[in-house]
């Protein structure tokens, strides 16, 4: 049973809007205002208010452009990918009614290491193509091979994809990740290497106003689809069959499904790596607050992602001075205990 | 009719598993459709409710193929109760039948007091309303398939398809289940798997390897000689007139 029950009147979900809105607001303030170079909170807010509203408060060129061009955008960034991943691990573990589920699974992660070691070692596309480029297209193949391998796997007759998905999804991410391995084996020094490793576990540094301008609009189309089939994913609570017989079109709604959550974690790990924990974990955190309706989880997970992932960024900044840790390693080493702590209390409920 | 199955014929890799299977069910009519294992009633009825592709044949609803439905329409017309759906999600006994009401709400339409009504007259029906607030999980098994049955009571729909749901359940449970679904006032199609259940039927349906065997009143048709070709098992009939008739196995 849900810890917070939302059937309850009217003004008790007014006041979790309100919350949540405020929960975003003040993660977003404390992204903006902690970080290595010491910045008064007044000048913060000011450089924030200069930025949003063009207005003209007395604050230093370089306070200015620490807080709005850099640590905002990757504030924002932060938040957009702590969102679609938390998404894509909920959609993903309700489709294909398996906890483990998490938004790697679809060999996205693998391809894109692949794609970027392509530019960066192997030196594919001579110099003009980047590495986030190259990352967002190896991404995409890794998936399509996967959802290919999963379909001819299934046959014409099958209505669901799921188990052959999960099956397709391991298939695909060792070939990319033996891929990796292999051109990082042949051609890369050991600076190289780690260069790459660094960029897997996650990197939001070099994030400004162009990856904002990205992961804003793709998170907003992808929630607004996954949000659409909220109704059709309480319905896989019992299988795919049994949500056929109340009238989902299966099918349908897994390619639908499979492909926004796809398309929003290809970009996000082409931005800033493949970071991890957050959209296995935080789907469970959701569940263990909010119960098991989609039209709930799914803003919930959202917003709980975003906060965990601006909040982990805080301290990838801030935890070893003069250092950023990769945000992966932050996640989990933040996430793994949380997540302890609620499977101790969720089995003795 | 309500429901029309004219010829249908499945193959799984070459080997056929119906062949020619034709056969009506009126409206509100109470139809038990029996056989031993592996004579296709499984897969029969998945074809019926459009849950697997029709390869060869027809089948009707309300007079229109099942293939020309659109998901959502179909739901509206049938529901479908399986022989066992399980999840480890901790919901309360109360969702697992308001999924029942997903084919008449649309993406984000409001849940209105008249889904609600149909909720709870679908818990009260099956006598699941006390346990309404029950964590899926601490529910026995027959408190389960009543649920499930609930759910498709509350899908509102006229015609209910059930596959062996009586089955994993204990003695007790059965009767439970068995009797609920004597009051259930839509047409009805269910597989069935213990002989004297199906003599609380309408009519039975019997089948073996792939093709209908028999079909009338359970009484005319589950006699000694047919249960022994069939089954292949002896019995006998048990008429005493205090108490319904009886079929009995014989060692």
């Amino acid at each position: 049973m849900p810890l917070i029950p939302l059937r309850g009147a009217l003004y008790t979900r007014s006041f979790l809007l309100l919350a949540s809105f405020a929960l975003i607001a003040f993660a977003l303030l404390f992204g903006v205002a902690i970080g290595e170079t010491n910045i008064q909170l007044s000048i913060v807010v000011k450089a924030l208010l200069n930025g949003l509203f063009g207005l003209d408060w007395a604050v230093s060129p370089i306070d200015q452009g620490i807080v709005w061009n850099y640590r905002f955008t990757r504030t924002i960034v932060a938040g957009c990918c702590g969102a679609a991943l938390a998404i894509t691990g909920l959609v993903l573990q309700s489709l294909l009614r398996n906890a483990l589920a998490d938004p790697y699974l679809l060999g996205i992660s693998a391809g894109a290491s692949t794609g970027a070691v392509m530019v960066t070692i192997a030196g594919v596309g001579a110099g003009v193509l980047s590495m986030s480029f190259g990352a967002l297209i190896g991404a995409l193949l890794a998936f399509a091979f996967v959802v290919m391998l999963a379909v001819f796997a299934t046959g014409r007759f099958a209505s669901d994809i799921s188990s052959q998905v999960i099956l397709a999804g391991i298939a695909g991410s060792q070939l990319f990740n033996a891929l990796t391995a292999f051109i990082i084996a042949k051609s890369a020094n050991a600076e190289q290497a780690r260069g790459i490793m660094f960029w897997l576990l996650g990197n939001l540094s070099g994030v400004r106003w162009n990856e904002v301008a990205l992961a804003v609009p793709v998170l907003v189309i992808g929630v607004a689809l996954v949000l659409w089939h909220g109704r059709a994913l309480d319905a896989f609570l019992f299988g795919s069959d049994a949500a056929a017989s109340v009238g989902v079109p299966v099918r349908r709604v897994q390619v639908v499904l499979i492909g926004a959550t796809a398309m929003m974690t290809a970009v996000m790990v082409s931005m800033v790596g493949a970071i991890g924990f957050v959209g296995l974990v935080v789907p469970h955190v959701a569940r263990f607050l909010f119960g098991s309706k989609h039209l709930v989880l799914i803003p919930a997970s959202a917003i709980i992602g975003a906060v965990f992932l601006i909040i982990c960024d805080i301290g990838a900044r801030t935890i070893l001075s003069g250092q950023i840790l990769p945000i992966g390693v932050v996640t989990a080493l933040i996430g793994a205990p949380c997540f302890a702590v609620i499977l101790v209390k969720g089995s003795r409920k | 009719m309500t429901i029309k199955v004219r010829d249908i014929s499945y193959h799984v890799s070459g080997r056929p598993l119906l062949s020619n299977v034709s056969f009506d069910v009126k409206a509100n009519e109470r139809v038990a459709l029996m056989g031993p294992n592996g004579s296709g009633k499984s897969t029969l009825l998945r074809q019926i409710c459009g849950l697997a592709q029709i390869q060869a044949g027809r089948v009707l609803l309300l007079d229109k193929p099942v293939s020309d439905f659109k998901r959502r329409e179909l739901a509206q017309t049938l529901s479908f109760v399986q022989q066992k759906a399980h999840t480890d999600d901790s919901i309360q006994a109360f969702d697992a039948v308001s999924l029942g009401r997903t084919p008449w709400l649309n993406p984000f339409a409001r849940w209105t007091n008249q889904h609600q009504q149909h909720v709870d007259d679908a818990l009260r029906q099956v006598g699941m309303w006390e346990k309404r607030a029950q964590g899926w999980q601490t529910l026995s098994g027959g408190e389960q398939q009543r649920l499930h049955i609930a759910r498709a009571l509350a899908q509102d729909t006229s015609i209910i398809v059930m596959d062996e749901p009586t089955n994993h359940l204990d003695v007790r449970h059965q009767l439970v289940v068995l009797s609920l679904i004597k009051k259930i006032q839509s047409t009805l199609l269910v597989a069935v798997h213990d002989l004297n259940h199906a003599l609380h039927f309408d009519r039975v349906i019997v089948m073996s390897h792939g093709q209908v065997v028999a079909q009338g009143k359970p009484s005319e048709v589950l006699v000694p000689d047919f249960i022994q070709d069939v089954f292949g098992i002896n019995a006998r009939v048990i008429n005493d007139s205090e108490f319904p008739s009886h079929i009995q196995i014989i060692p």
